[in-house]
């Protein structure tokens, strides 16, 4: 589909400048995700190092299954109460919305949460489509010949369901347009050193229609985004308030949009549906089977949490925070999600210079808006007074829900 | 899964309270501390229930000795990893959830849970992790030259060692251990095998002999061998050890895999049992009236439980952990062996492995009824809950839930723990 097609079939109307401009944006994804979600024929997948290119080579809409935002009834019945509210969410929503028209589902073995979700997803869809692979946790040598491998008989499954020949021109094709999406993705990413003119939360969402939209739909937007993005630095259009780095397990959009909502600029995140999934690339070698390929490009990718690597990366964290000049760290993490719990404790005594601010809660929120709300303005305020005062000064302000650490360095909101 | 305990039985618990209590934790680095503690077992100063258990606590006892030794290259362990590689590079080992057991049967691990929870850890992250945090704050255990885990059974030991290894500064060698069975998967483990046994050689400044693998392999057959001849001794219907007993020795399954010592502790079981079994027949004692299988861990700290169902005249006859899964390793081909060992356990992978094992276990042990016990902050076991109940229902066989955590004891209520075993024994009578 062209621009000015979508943009006709939208409002009919001229394109409105820069805030209607980026809230047209915002509609329009939504659309093109309802779109998606109504007419396309979509495998489901959860976690981010799912090769989509194969999926998609198998003429699929790779459709990250996000978690409803709403109470998980029915998932509750058959996910245990100690397992994260995204899988639970995830289940809740295969089961009543999305589950209706996916072809079935490809899971990881990403946590304990994902491979019980799998299990529970496996018997709802006896009739479709269901895969579990494994995910080895580096890219030693001996990993990539594993996942090549796996990669390989993952196609081959597919293509077997979908009745269709298993084509590596196919994929090849495929591997080319995800790259060059995200390309360009990382280079929105990629000049934020100095003032931005987008929030780092409307990177989210574009993120997350990435996962949503055939890629070759997502391919206009972006460009069209590209475009605005680039108009508004130049126009000199800056956001303004303390510039944050947000980083934990899979939030929903109201969580992040709340950031912003209360004047922080997200700079930078730290999320398997933000900057993580899609800043990444490997060059091809010649003749390089494409399945090594594909396993050398993620497993390659800076490390998740339930990475071998994460806990070393850290050590490369607060350059960067400096570097991006952040003044402030939002670790947001869900309950019963182990890989965050444990990488966060090293996070928190790694980052020394710069103020954290820790939440625990559930994918929709901590029990609702309202209290998150409060404890991200709390911060932001604080981070206001600190860049106000001098360092020396900073000390004096008042405690707010410290415990083991000096003010300003962390706020530990754990419930 | 991190079950490691060294419940090594209350005669253990009391040689523990005398030396533990009260002294200062740098006491427990002394080496000498467990000299002694091995004389006063080997001395016969202790009384123990059975001969292997004296063995057990003598051999568990060197154990801890060496990893408290000066120089000792230390590795600390997860629950699943190779020992096999370890025995036969001669480099000692130490696992952080063995140890958390240990705390939880001396009743020390409050000290040790509250230590981890004031910095950091919440309640909702398994407390075998949990206590070993507070050991590492309170700088009980011994220190670290290298940290090694295997990926299976749950997130937590690997986030647990990466965890440490980034605090200690010190490497960090993970066996990804892959789902499936396959080729690709055995070849995989096999390479990662290679690769550990390069960096245990750097860390150690000691080459691999070939002779002295084989001979750890062919350690952890017969030690697989005697533990078979242990487990069809339980098969017997007048039942002759119980959940109860054979905790303890779940320490070699978890640390002595590929030790020499191992394969004679079991040996001693055996005859022991075949012993008892005669004693049991010839005194025409009585069968229990309900025989049950055990799944996941019970609670290590003092509890009456078990107990309570013995009075009840209900018996654990089995326990998951104890079952042997693994088929027979061929010395000749020991890292194929070690690779086969490692991948198949049948709690990593689908739940419909672990739902055939317990299949296999009812059937074997002829047990009426089965008792999940849901250790709380465990993803890997309460996440499979639905699916055993599912499965235990279709197949008509009563399944009783508990709900509780094996170290935490602080939300331990026996009188509600009572109240439900109680339920669930009425609806087998
Ligand atoms: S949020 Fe954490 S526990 Fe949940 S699926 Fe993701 S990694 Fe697993
Ligand atoms: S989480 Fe479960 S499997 Fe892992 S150490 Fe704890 S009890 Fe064992």
């Amino acid at each position: 589909m062209k621009w000015q097609n979508i943009q006709a079939a939208a409002t009919g109307e001229q394109l409105p400048q820069s805030d209607r401009q980026l809230e047209f944006f915002r509609q329009m994804l939504e659309r093109e995700e309802e779109r998606t979600r109504l007419e396309q024929e979509k495998m489901a997948w959860l976690c981010s190092y799912t090769p989509v290119e194969i999926i998609a080579a198998c003429n699929l809409v790779p459709y990250r299954l996000l978690a409803a935002d709403k109470e998980t009834l029915r998932a509750d019945i058959y996910l245990h109460p100690t397992l994260c509210s995204y899988v639970r969410g995830a289940l809740e929503n295969a089961l009543s919305v999305d589950g209706t028209t996916l072809q079935g589902a490809v899971l990881l073995n990403s946590c304990n949460a994902a491979s019980h979700l799998y299990h529970s997803l496996s018997t709802f869809y006896s009739q479709k489509f269901h895969y579990f692979m494994d995910l080895p946790h580096d890219a030693s040598p001996a990993a990539l010949d594993f996942w090549a491998g796996e990669l390989r008989q993952f196609h081959r499954a597919l293509a077997r369901y979908r009745g269709i020949a298993l084509r590596v021109d196919t994929l090849q094709e495929q591997i080319v347009l995800y790259h060059e999406n995200r390309k360009r993705m990382a280079e929105l990413y990629g000049e934020r050193k100095g003032e931005v003119a987008v929030n780092g939360n409307d990177l989210i969402r574009l993120v997350q229609a990435s996962m949503l939209l055939p890629a070759s739909r997502f391919r206009e937007i972006l460009g069209l985004f590209a475009n605005h993005a680039q108009k508004q630095q130049e126009k000199g259009h800056f956001c303004r308030g303390p510039r944050l780095f947000l980083l934990g397990s899979v939030l929903s959009k109201v969580t992040i949009d709340i950031i912003e909502e209360q004047g922080g600029v997200l700079i930078l995140d730290d999320l398997c549906m933000g900057r993580r999934a899609v800043t990444f690339d490997a060059i091809p070698a010649a003749g390089e089977d494409p399945y090594y390929y594909l396993a050398r490009l993620y497993l390659g990718r800076y490390p998740c949490p339930r990475m071998k690597g994460s806990f070393a990366a850290l050590d490369e964290l607060e350059q960067l925070l400096r570097d991006y000049r952040i003044d402030g760290v939002i670790l947001y993490y869900l309950k019963f999600c182990d890989a965050w719990y444990y990488l966060g404790q090293i996070l928190k005594e790694r980052i020394r210079h710069i103020p954290v601010l820790i939440l625990e809660g559930e994918y929709t929120g901590m029990g609702g808006g309202g209290q998150l709300r409060t404890r991200i303005a709390a911060f932001l305020e604080m981070l206001s007074q600190k860049n106000s005062m001098s360092a020396g000064e900073a000390c004096l302000a008042p405690t707010v829900g410290n415990r083991d650490v000096g003010i300003f360095r962390t706020l530990d909101f754990r419930l | 899964m991190a079950h490691g305990l060294l419940k090594l039985g209350t005669d253990l618990n009391q040689i523990g309270k005398k030396i533990a209590r009260g002294v200062s934790r740098h006491i427990l680095h002394w080496p000498l501390l467990y000299s002694l503690g091995q004389e006063t077992v080997r001395r016969g100063l202790l009384k123990f229930p059975y001969e292997s258990k004296r063995m057990l606590v003598d051999y568990g006892m060197g154990q801890i000795k060496e990893a408290y030794r000066r120089n000792a290259v230390l590795v600390w362990s997860s629950a699943f990893s190779p020992t096999e590689l370890y025995y036969a590079l001669g480099i000692t080992h130490f696992s952080p959830e063995v140890a958390s057991a240990m705390v939880a049967s001396f009743g020390f691990q409050e000290m040790f849970l509250k230590e981890a929870e004031s910095r950091w850890w919440g309640r909702d992250n398994c407390a075998f992790h949990r206590c070993a945090m507070g050991g590492v704050f309170l700088d009980y255990f011994p220190r670290p030259r290298a940290f090694c885990a295997s990926t299976h059974l749950c997130d937590g030991a690997v986030l647990l060692f990466n965890n440490l290894a980034a605090r200690y500064r010190r490497p960090f060698f993970l066996l990804d251990t892959p789902l499936k069975q396959d080729h690709g998967a055995l070849n995989y483990v096999v390479q990662q095998l290679k690769s550990i046994i390069a960096s245990l050689e750097e860390l150690s400044g000691k080459k691999m002999q070939a002779e002295k693998l084989e001979e750890a392999v062919a350690c952890a057959e017969a030690a697989r061998r005697e533990l078979e001849e242990v487990n069809r001794l339980r098969r017997h219907p007048l039942s002759p050890f119980n959940t109860r007993d054979a905790i303890a020795y779940l320490y070699l399954y978890f640390n002595g895999v590929g030790s020499p010592v191992t394969p004679h502790i079991y040996n001693t079981l055996a005859w022991e049992l075949k012993e008892k079994i005669n004693g049991a027949e010839a005194a025409a004692l009585k069968p229990p009236r309900f025989r049950l299988l055990w799944l996941h861990m019970p609670p290590i700290y003092r509890n009456n439980m078990l107990a309570y169902l013995e009075g009840k005249g209900a018996r654990a006859v089995f326990e998951e952990f104890s079952h042997v899964y693994w088929e027979p390793m061929d010395p000749g081909r020991p890292l194929h062996s070690i690779a086969r060992r490692m991948l198949s356990h049948f709690g990593h992978g689908p739940v419909e492995r672990r739902l055939h094992a317990i299949k296999t276990m009812v059937e074997r042990y002829k047990v009426d009824g089965v008792i999940h016990f849901s250790h709380w902050g465990c993803r890997q076991n309460c996440g499979s809950v639905k699916a055993i109940r599912d499965f235990l229902r279709r197949e008509g066989i009563p399944l009783l839930l508990l709900d509780g955590d094996c170290i935490d004891n602080r939300n331990y209520a026996p009188g509600q723990v009572q109240t439900r075993i109680d339920g669930f024994l009425e609806m087998l009578a």
